[in-house]
């Protein structure tokens, strides 16, 4: 195509777009005094940005909301998914096993969510041990009962403290008097899963004061589907000076891979309540999350067998908080809140290599144990100094006792019988406080600022000052310029600061917190029911806490030193550090409305970004593996209303992005996974009276993600090539759910 | 001979047993005054403006407010909470020019009992009353003492409104909604046009 034609084509493209915007504009503004009131009921409330409810404009952040009405559309399952299909600036990785969560472009391949806070109902939920929170199924909360999801998009540490790097999602559940009555829902992925659940609401009073009460429960159970893998071939064992055994059963092949027709498992058991009694709120959450991957790779099953079931993990989560609200006089409001978290996570991986086991047995079993429990109360208050809204204060302090432990054995699989004494021993109790101070102002209608700043005091590390200042100027008739600055910080885990495995997990110096700040702008026009936005923004992430590999000449050291036994000189060793850092910046743009008297819906985000990973040493900026660079999502639904069914179309697409061995793995060709496109059709409706329907089926175009997955972690003289995780391309969804007392 | 390290979870938890104490704080302090908690649920700023765009739906509103509309805003004695959302409305009101098109002002009042209040709207020729938190024992009354006025009620709480106020505001999946009472809005001969009810949550 000729430069010309390029350029004419461009200017039809956007007259086309100008001619579209102006037209769902006119046909809200004959509407007449509907268009504003369109407006206004078109507007977000969310509360999560400055722990007050705010409309999304004038909150401290870009927020991007998701409502239970669009996840209804869209045939939405889990909060990952939300993400991907839903939201502004937010994307997920599958991984067959548990997803990852990514923003802006950054994404740390293995950090099990660590980077992201969590929150259900405001209360966090990232264990400290590894950081972990669950986004996917796993997270244990049945989609029925969200309400809706907020993701805060930046450092967001002022308010909540450490994890907020990439950002805060919050999921906020519904209230018993918007759900009342008894909720049944059955559905599947034909062939791969089921789900059966029930809820509840109700509201009513007792004891002269007001009761809501909200709770919901299910179990899910997916198996499948089958993959193949490989054949990935690799040298003899030098133990055994045997093929490479990766079975318990059968002859030694040396060969990793074939179809994993029992290890892609997953299993979730769940419930949730929110009662509310006159000033108090109590939430419980329950949950069981036990997995498998049908593959080994880096970060997953690292060197176990292949197509064991006996491979997997198992999350077991209780927690609940207690919140007492109440207003003091006119001027000054006063929040307690305390709260307490258990969570266990058990992974256990069963290998036949001797190279990886090294004791005489046929089966090695690792068994990874850890136990994270907290507890902790939150005081809050806040002054209202003219009792008009103008000038809020609020100040808060958080004290919390934690402790971690964890373990992990190596048993003989067929006695059970230790082979060596328990490693990677951690047994850390400590206490911590935090206290936070936030200032709003609005002195002029047009003008609302944001001022805040937090300190987090850990033992293992310097205090933490994480500060956020964000002005939002509403510069004409619905639009807003929004300017912020915030720092985020997150706190190592405690398997990074106090996991010790002697000879080959070193521990010798502390660790500082990964830091991270970010500067942003954005403008937001609303016109009838529609919210355009366009956002720039660029971070700064330092002291990320990676482990270091030694070389041969630093284990040299070491074992000079007395650091490490001379017998396991060549064999891996490593300790955890503050290696890298990562500049990041790029764009956000998103559109989302509601037209033909609310029944046509539709919404398209966008995300541009430039992330380069820097460790000291190399001198050189790599991009950041995993995520991509561009990636966004667009969606069109109808409600056709009177027993006819509402129908759904949504997309998300992501560019290409480099798989998580690229620049360790030194393979050929570079792996990269292919651009992703993936389209969920989804139709619901009602069938008889409290009886309805929803059915949808999701097609993924590119069928391998950006993992290196099998026994092939890096590039050898006979296998030259990475193998990338597949993708589940095709699924059908079929479920049916029943209400009734509403 | 290898040594396993005991299991995770058998430490008797400190964290249990201060959390036990604070949970124990806590309950004296519930136990000390637990008395209605109502929900104002819309950041103040956005009920005000649809406060105020509402009207505009009412078809008798010209008619009822005159040149000048005058809106109560009644607030509890001895109530913070209500007290609080009556000021903050009243404030948030004065920065909107006109409500329903018409110049209006704002007076707050304290909550003397329904019937009294029913005087007090026909004695000042309020347009519309509207009331935060605080009144949810006495909004039975309130409906039965305005029943026949000419006079919208709106309230902050969602659950006034399948109690007889007439115009409520909630938020649902993170948008405002609004709930109005219909047949109390017909027996204070509050008009609301068609297009107005088809985006509310109707209650009769």
């Amino acid at each position: 195509m000729m430069p010309f034609e390029r350029s004419r084509l461009l200017t039809r493209l956007l007259r086309a777009t100008a001619f579209g915007i102006a037209l769902l504009g006119a046909s809200e503004a004959r509407a007449d005094e509907g268009m504003d009131l369109t407006t206004l009921l078109s507007e977000k409330v969310v509360t999560t940005a400055s722990k007050t409810a705010e409309t999304s404009t004038n909150a401290p952040a870009m927020t991007s909301l998701m409502t239970a009405e669009d996840m209804q559309r869209y045939g939405i399952h889990t909060v990952d998914e939300a993400i991907a299909f839903l939201s502004l600036g937010g994307f997920s990785s599958d991984n067959l096993y548990n997803p990852e969560i990514g923003a802006r472009g950054v994404l740390i391949p293995g950090d099990q969510g660590a980077h992201m806070l969590v929150l259900v109902d405001g209360h966090a939920v990232n264990e400290p041990l590894h950081g972990a929170a669950n986004l996917g199924r796993g997270l244990g909360i049945p989609i029925e009962i969200v309400d809706h999801i907020e993701l805060i998009l930046g450092p967001g540490s002022v308010l909540y403290g450490s994890n907020a790097m990439l950002g805060v999602i919050n999921i906020v559940t519904k209230r018993g008097r918007s759900y009342s009555g008894v909720h049944v829902v059955a559905e599947t992925e034909i062939g791969k899963s089921y789900r059966v659940g029930a809820s509840f609401g109700a509201s009513t009073k007792l004891l002269n004061a007001p009761f809501q009460i909200m709770s919901g429960f299910e179990f899910y159970r997916q198996d499948g589907p089958t993959f193949d893998f490989g054949p990935q071939g690799v040298v003899d064992d030098l133990f055994s000076m045997q093929p490479m055994r990766f079975s318990r059963t059968g002859p030694a092949t040396g060969i990793w891979g074939g179809a994993a027709t029992k290890t892609h498992y997953a299993m979730v058991p769940a419930g949730y309540m929110r009662l509310e009694w006159g000033k108090v709120t109590l939430n419980v959450h329950a949950s069981t999350f036990k997995r498998a991957a049908p593959y080994s790779s880096q970060y997953i099953n690292v060197i176990s067998d292949f197509n064991d079931p006996e491979n997997y993990q198992i999350d077991r989560v209780l927690r609940g908080d207690l919140t007492y609200r109440t207003q003091l006089t006119t001027h000054a409001g006063f929040t307690a809140r305390i709260y307490g978290d258990s969570t266990d996570r058990r992974t256990y991986a069963d290998y036949s290599r001797r190279l990886a086991c090294r004791f005489s047995v046929t089966t090695c079993r690792d068994t990874d144990e850890g136990l994270s429990r907290w507890a902790g109360s939150e005081l809050q208050g806040s002054l209202d100094w003219w009792n008009d809204g103008k000038a809020v204060t609020l100040l808060g302090v958080d004290g919390r006792y934690r402790y971690a432990q964890g373990r992990s054995d190596l048993l003989d699989y067929d006695t059970g019988a230790p082979l060596r004494s328990s490693t990677a021993v951690i047994d850390s109790p400590h206490s911590m406080l935090a206290a936070y101070l936030q200032q709003t102002a609005h002195p002029f209608p047009w003008l609302a600022f944001n001022g805040g700043v937090r300190l987090d005091s850990d033992p293992r590390f310097d205090p933490v000052l994480s500060p956020r200042v964000a002005t939002t100027i509403n510069v004409w008739e619905g639009g807003a310029l929004k300017v912020t600055y915030a720092e985020a910080f997150r706190a190592p885990t405690f398997f990074e600061s106090d996991a010790l495995i002697p000879n080959a997990l070193l521990r010798r110096n502390s660790l500082a917190p990964e830091r991270v700040r970010s500067v942003e702008g954005s403008l937001e026009q609303k016109f009838g029911g529609n919210r355009v936005v366009f956002g720039v923004f660029r971070s700064w992430w330092k002291d990320l806490v990676e482990k270091y590999v030694f070389s041969q000449a630093q284990k040299d050291e070491l074992v000079a030193s007395g650091d490490l036994g001379i017998g396991y000189v060549l064999g891996p060793v490593a300790e955890y550090r503050n290696i890298s850092s990562i500049d990041n910046f790029g764009f956000n743009a998103g559109w989302e409305g509601v037209t033909g008297a609310g029944r046509f819906h539709y919404g398209t985000n966008v995300t541009g970004a430039i992330a380069r990973r820097v460790a000291p040493g190399t001198g050189t900026a790599q991009p950041i593996v995993v995520a991509p660079q561009f990636f966004g999502n667009a969606r069109v639904a109808y409600d056709f209303e009177g027993g006819l069914p509402t129908l759904g179309l949504a997309a998300h697409f992501t560019g290409n992005r480099i798989a998580d061995r690229a620049f360790d793995g030194n393979f050929t060709p570079f792996p990269v996974a292919p651009p992703q496109l993936e389209l969920r059709a989804t139709a619901s409706g009602p069938i008889v009276k409290g009886l309805s329907y929803r059915v949808g089926a999701n097609y993924a175009f590119a069928g391998q993600g950006p993992y290196v997955v099998g026994v092939a972690q890096q590039a050898y003289t006979w296998h030259q090539s990475a193998e990338l995780v597949p993708v589940d391309r095709f699924r059908v969804t079929v479920g049916l759910s029943y209400a009734l007392f509403q | 001979m290898p040594v396993v390290h005991r299991a995770c979870g058998r430490r008797r938890s400190f964290a249990v047993r201060a959390g036990a104490r604070v949970a124990t704080l806590l309950a004296l302090l519930m136990v000390a005054e637990l008395v209605r908690a109502d929900d104002q649920v819309v950041p103040i700023q956005l009920e005000a403006q649809l406060f105020a765009k509402v009207l505009t739906y009412d078809k008798s509103f010209p008619e009822r407010a005159g040149q000048l509309a005058r809106v109560l805003l009644v607030m509890k004695k001895d109530h913070a909470d209500s007290a609080r959302v009556a000021s903050q409305m009243q404030a948030a009101l004065r920065s909107i020019a006109h409500i329903g098109g018409i110049p209006h002002e704002e007076i707050v009042v304290t909550f003397a009992g329904a019937v009294a209040l029913g005087d007090l709207v026909k004695a000042s020729s309020a347009a519309a009353v509207f009331f935060g938190p605080g009144f949810d024992d006495d909004v039975d009354a309130i409906t039965k003492a305005l029943d026949g006025h000419d006079v919208l009620t709106a309230g902050s709480v969602p659950e006034y409104v399948p109690h007889g106020i007439v115009l409520g505001f909630d938020v649902v999946s993170g948008s405002p909604k609004l709930l109005v009472h219909l047949t109390q809005a017909k027996r204070q001969h509050v008009s609301l046009r068609a297009d107005l009810l088809r985006l509310a949550r109707i209650f009769e």
